[in-house]
């Protein structure tokens, strides 16, 4: 299976595209999802504290559990209007 | 209440429909400022999770409607590049009376620029 992540505004600015897959066989925990990206992508840590996470087009909270074909989006602080 | 929702990139358009019963029609255009931090532009640049952001405006359109009964919402975001002077945004709300619309009208703004994953994400 496998996991999609998006990135959008600054997200994408930082890591450099829009979007990419992970190889996933588990349910990922917020926390676990949160330190696999930032090993994978350490440039991305300054939006750790700001960045929401969206799970399937829902935001997620500490509790979510990311199933391993979910598709992530990093939020971070939106400005539309 | 009836909800009519879309991000795109064209440029957005006046309604000028009324619907039987309403009274009040509160309408509310944001306008891309010639000005950034200070500085002269030509227009912004939006991007959008256009779906999730549809249905994030879908879902607090429906919860201010439990607070503020009204008819009908419309709201039209535009993405890509919007030129100085034209509208990112356009909403309409339809109700019996003023104060319900002004009130959602105001409501839905700020949450918009809260939860609705919309960005500003440069300009020229």
């Amino acid at each position: 299976m496998a996991m999609r992540i998006l990135y959008f505004s600054r997200a994408a600015e930082l890591a450099g595209y829009r979007e990419e897959t992970w190889a996933c066989t588990k349910p990922l925990s917020v926390e676990a999802f949160w330190q696999d990206l930032l090993t994978r992508h350490p440039q991305l840590t300054p939006l750790r504290s700001a960045c929401r996470l969206a799970v399937n087009q829902t935001y997620a909270t500490s509790e979510t559990m990311i199933p391993p074909d979910a598709e992530v989006a990093l939020i971070p602080p939106v400005s539309g209007g | 209440m009836n909800a009519e929702v879309h991000i795109g990139d064209k440029p957005l358009v006046l309604s000028r429909r009324s619907i039987p019963g309403c009274g009040a029609v509160a309408h509310f255009e944001g306008i891309v400022r010639g000005e950034e931090d200070g500085r002269q532009i030509a227009g912004l640049e939006y991007e959008a999770y256009q779906p999730m952001a549809e249905e994030v405006i879908r879902g607090i359109v429906e919860a201010l409607g439990e607070h503020f009964p009204c008819e009908a919402v419309r709201v039209h975001h535009r993405i890509g590049f919007v030129p100085v002077g034209e509208a990112a945004i356009i909403v309409d709300v339809h109700a019996r009376h003023r104060g319900e619309a002004f009130a959602l009208l105001t409501e839905f703004m700020n949450r918009l620029k809260q939860e609705v994953p919309i960005w500003k994400v440069g300009t020229r």
